[in-house]
């Protein structure tokens, strides 16, 4: 905890500046869309925790109703140098993120990215994410790429805001 | 600026940062020590001040001692039962079941808490099995005990996985046959009589017949499956009056493949694929309207998750019970400062400087707070050694609660702030009445 502590000391001396930073780019956009959908493959509820470091993961349902089977593969964003799909590791009740290669997807089946479990992993974030704000991601299949809205939560939110509801 | 700190701090490894946090916490301490004996030698002072108030200065030490070793325990302890209980899950990679509570069926299934649940059947079982992504599928039949020994039926690839090699005897090979868990007291060669259920409603008549001899013994796994007796899954289902999995014809096989017509049911399924990527395809293969799948270890996750407040808190009052105790101890500095006040007002008529007798009794106050926290650490070492042992021995979870940098951020952090309220007696000391010390 006191490590914890200690390393926030330092973070808070850096938040402000680069939060205004970020307001003057711009980066955020209108209200974000709940579901995106390539081909009959549709991402709903993407959502990510407000962070000053230096990756995020992007949490999401994919519903696969296309009529084949299809693979995550990761995606890309211009808030951040990669975008890549991984995996949690447990060692000792520690979660460790593992990069996969690709996750298939049945047709009429459905895949969870969620804490503790699947996600993609934005590394070299280029600024610190907001609760509230919204950000673009594209996400790749291994049939194409689908532009996704991801709705930054709270930084200890464990589920989109709108979970639950139907789309 | 900012940006150069926040990058190197987070470009440098978990233990550098580690090692830079503790010291960061030990700077107040030092610098405060380097301030206050700058220019002095005080220490031979200090030395026989402790000497001539040695038993007070013991009970001092030992009550810092004994609220430091008791938070510092308890935080070691709380890590080491939520590594051990992580421990105890990893081998399970995936647990498939029938829909309801995930947590039911990882205390079920993990932790052998077994609960009422309905059966997966045998076209689930065989669409598991023939998964091209599983390598190890294999079911976990509970429900029958020995002496408060769960009776599990399983497969020998599922004893493997689990284990290893046997550290005794052999494999079990037909009904009959059972492998006990490294805990289990009853020796290989014995035989018993499982009973229907477990704990006190244990019906010990029902299974009369089936009796069952231990051929070998497991390795180890720091898990209750230690206190487990496993026989194959077959022989569940025979003393259960169901079939035994396998068609007429094969009726004396052992172990996979299960006739999905012959197969009467499981609880539960552990499934392992090689690849990580496919543990995630195959959550999604069977998450469905009939079966429900879950990784124990993202499970339990969620639950340490949920418990982390409480563990913030439980650090913050270890914090808080130290400072309280060390400021009960100040206090009675104070008092003390009086026995010696006119050792010290006879120090200032000699001409000795405000700033040294200040650095006697301020080291003097140093010197009792750190000896409590160094001893703080080994009564906390032993206190979290011996809660641990105790705690395995109840739960069959094997618990090692050591000591870690969170324990030695926080002394780092408790001695710092309690030197910085040292400073006070030290102040007050000064401000005795020379004349009026010296006279009593």
């Amino acid at each position: 905890m006191l490590r914890r502590l200690a390393a926030s000391a330092l973070f808070v001396l850096c938040l402000t500046l680069p939060a205004i930073a970020a307001e003057k780019a711009g980066h955020d956009h209108g209200p974000a869309e709940h579901v995106s959908d390539l081909d009959g493959v549709r991402i709903i509820h993407a959502w990510t925790r407000a962070t000053t470091g230096a990756e995020a993961l992007i949490f999401f349902e994919v519903e696969n109703r296309s009529g084949k089977p299809v693979s995550l593969t990761g995606g890309e964003s211009d808030l951040g140098a990669s975008v890549t799909l991984v995996g949690m590791q447990f060692k000792d009740g520690v979660a460790e993120p593992v990069e996969l290669p690709s996750v298939p997807v049945k047709d009429g089946g459905d895949l969870q990215l969620e804490p503790e479990g699947l996600a993609l992993r934005i590394g070299g974030l280029t600024r610190p994410l907001a609760e509230g704000d919204v950000i673009e991601v594209e996400v790749a299949f291994d049939i194409g790429h689908v532009d996704v809205d991801v709705e930054v939560e709270a930084e200890d939110a464990t589920g989109h805001s709108h979970a639950g509801h139907a789309h | 600026m900012p940006e150069i700190l926040l990058d190197g701090w987070q470009g440098l490894s978990p233990t550098a940062q580690d090692i830079l946090a503790l010291l960061l916490l030990l700077a107040p301490a030092i610098l405060v020590g380097f301030a206050v004996t700058f220019g002095y030698r005080p220490f031979l002072l200090v030395r026989s001040l402790l000497w001539r108030y040695r038993w007070t200065n013991l009970v001092f030490v030992a009550l810092i001692a004994v609220s430091v070793g008791l938070g510092v325990g308890l935080t070691a302890q709380e890590r080491g039962l939520r590594q051990g209980t992580a421990r105890a899950a990893e081998k399970f990679d995936l647990i498939v079941s029938a829909p309801g509570s995930e947590i039911t069926m990882l205390f079920a299934s993990v932790y052998l808490q077994p609960s009422d649940v309905p059966l997966l059947d045998g076209a689930t079982y065989d669409a598991i099995v023939s998964n091209e992504n599983v390598s190890l599928a294999a079911p976990i039949a509970y429900g029958d005990s020995f002496e408060g020994y769960p009776v599990v039926g399983t497969t020998p690839g599922f004893i493997a996985h689990l284990s290893g090699d046997l550290a005794q005897g052999e494999m079990f090979s037909r009904t009959g046959q059972a492998v006990a868990g490294s805990a289990v007291a009853v020796e290989v060669g014995a035989s018993f009589t499982p009973a229907h259920g477990m704990g006190d409603g244990a019906e010990h008549d029902a299974h009369a017949g089936a009796e069952t001899v231990i051929v070998g013994r497991m390795a180890p796994t720091g898990s209750p499956w230690d206190k487990a007796i496993l026989v194959p899954v077959e022989a569940v289902w025979e003393v259960h009056g169901l079939a035994n999995g396998h068609a007429p014809e094969r009726a004396e096989q052992i172990g996979p493949p299960f006739d999905p017509d012959y197969f009467p049911g499981t609880p539960a399924v552990m499934v392992h694929a090689d690849a990580l990527w496919a543990n995630y395809a195959l959550k999604s293969d069977f998450t469905t309207d009939r079966t429900m799948a879950f990784f124990p270890g993202a499970v339990l996750s969620r639950l340490h998750a949920l418990m982390g407040d409480v563990r913030q808190i439980m650090s913050l009052m270890a914090v808080v019970t130290q400072v309280l105790v060390t400021a009960g101890v100040l206090t009675g500095l104070v008092v003390l400062t009086r026995l010696f006040s006119r050792r010290l007002a006879l120090l200032r008529a000699l001409g000795a400087p405000r700033r040294f007798v200040f650095a006697v009794v301020w080291c003097y106050a140093a010197t009792l707070i750190a000896g409590g926290a160094v001893l703080g650490l080994g009564a906390g070492f032993a206190a979290a050694g011996l809660i641990s042992r105790e705690i395995s021995r109840r739960t069959d979870i094997l618990v090692s609660a050591g000591l870690a940098w969170p324990e030695f951020h926080l002394i780092a952090g408790f001695v710092s702030l309690t030197l910085l309220l040292a400073l006070v007696p030290a102040f007050l000391a000064l401000n005795r009445p020379v004349i009026a010390d010296l006279r009593n």
